[in-house]
């Protein structure tokens, strides 16, 4: 009887173990996240400032011509586009840190993902001429968080164009197994390189450009992996060079 | 000792401004000096495998591959070649992270012309560099 307590004993403390094992690593690597964060918004901004501070020292001093300072100005511009879109993504984020964030789940028709990711991208599929469909069961939905999941699909589909060759396709499938709903991008562009798909979701991955010469910061995939854990779901990215990427959300039909 | 006068430098920096200011700061330094500029990864190993150079200057988020890949190449194909590390990282918490890596020399891009001259005489003599501030944060570290 005595061995017996002292099992159950054990047993509890081995899990009671691996609990505070899980948590430690969360916040390990929130910790990892937030600081890799500021150091990113800090980079960035100096890069920016002391960049158009250097041009307008520049143009001043009459150190360079006209024509470089005009050539110039449109690389502070897409600077100052890329330092706005690391700002509104970090606030995204942000949303989701104050207090006891819960998830507003609401009924959301698949189709109607595909329609906003259509029209948003509308332009930039016309210039890269890649044609976007759909997969799987137009009557098919899920009910989860609205904003989180449309920001997920969109940085998901973001880089699916960002990476596309121009001719190629690009589409959302839809398989719903159980209880269970697997919404996957899929695209035929330069993809990644296997030896860095273990490490990329960290800071420490190299950034690629995009097949029209797209610069980003890598900041996206690392909130889209923090919200569908918000979510309850998991994602999985499978690629091969130049053959493209497919990135699959696995997310419950229903949340409560 | 004198410094080569027709040294070879690349620049590699996806910043046009970057490499612009930088390279009018070397040519004011050495005006004899051959410079090739680069914007990322790809195309500095293009030029590392294709023309001999004496000092590699480079940013450390450039796209298409990454410093420690960069600096292992480097190694391999051109060991002599000094490597400085020109970034907008806080020095103090990442010049060692490049150090350890094997580059020779860290340069804050917040420097000044005069620390940007001082680092690349350096660079060029003895093919390291590391201003007092990263001197302070090695002897804490160690």
């Amino acid at each position: 009887m005595k061995w017996q307590f002292l099992y159950i004993d054990t047993y509890i403390m081995d899990e009671f173990t691996k609990e505070l094992q899980i948590k430690i690593e969360k916040l390990e690597n929130e910790i990892n996240f937030k600081n890799g964060l500021i150091s990113l918004l800090s980079h960035d901004s100096k890069e920016l400032f002391g960049n158009f501070l250097w041009l307008l020292e520049a143009m001043e001093q009459k150190t360079i011509s006209e024509e470089d300072f005009i050539r110039l100005l449109q690389e502070v511009k897409r600077d100052a586009q890329k330092n706005l879109q690391t700002a509104q993504d970090s606030t995204a984020w942000l949303k989701t840190q104050y207090g006891e964030y819960k998830i507003k789940p609401v009924k959301i028709m698949v189709m109607d993902l595909f329609y906003h990711l259509e029209e948003k991208y509308a332009a930039l599929l016309k210039e890269k001429n890649i044609k976007f469909y759909f997969k799987g069961d137009p009557e098919a939905f899920l009910t989860t968080d609205y904003l989180l999941l449309k920001y997920i699909l969109d940085k998901i589909f973001n880089n699916a164009v960002k990476y596309s060759f121009p001719g190629k396709d690009i589409y959302l499938q839809e398989v719903t197994a159980d209880d269970q709903i697997i919404l996957s991008v899929v695209d035929f562009g330069t993809g990644i390189d296997e030896k860095y798909l273990s490490a990329i979701y960290t800071y420490d991955n190299p950034i690629f450009k995009g097949t029209a010469g797209e610069k980003g910061v890598g900041l996206s995939l690392k909130i889209v992996k923090n919200f569908i854990s918000l979510m309850y779901g998991k994602i999985n990215i499978f690629s091969s060079e130049n053959n493209g990427t497919t990135v699959s959300l696995f997310l419950r039909k229903f949340i409560e | 000792m004198g410094l080569k006068v027709n040294v070879h430098i690349i620049v590699a920096d996806d910043h046009g401004i970057v490499r612009m200011g930088l390279i009018q700061t070397i040519k004011r330094l050495l005006p004899d000096a051959v410079i090739s500029e680069v914007e990322d990864f790809k195309a500095l190993y293009k030029v590392i495998l294709n023309e001999k150079l004496d000092l590699a200057i480079m940013d450390v988020n450039m796209p298409n591959g990454s410093v420690q890949e960069a600096i292992d190449y480097i190694k391999m194909h051109q060991p002599d070649l000094k490597v400085l590390i020109f970034s907008s990282q806080d020095e103090e918490l990442y010049a060692m992270r490049y150090l350890k890596m094997g580059a020779g020399g860290y340069l804050s891009k917040q420097s000044s012309n005069s620390v940007i001259e001082t680092a690349l005489t350096a660079m060029l003599s003895t093919g390291r560099y590391a201003s007092e501030e990263v001197k302070e944060a090695m002897f804490l570290e160690s």
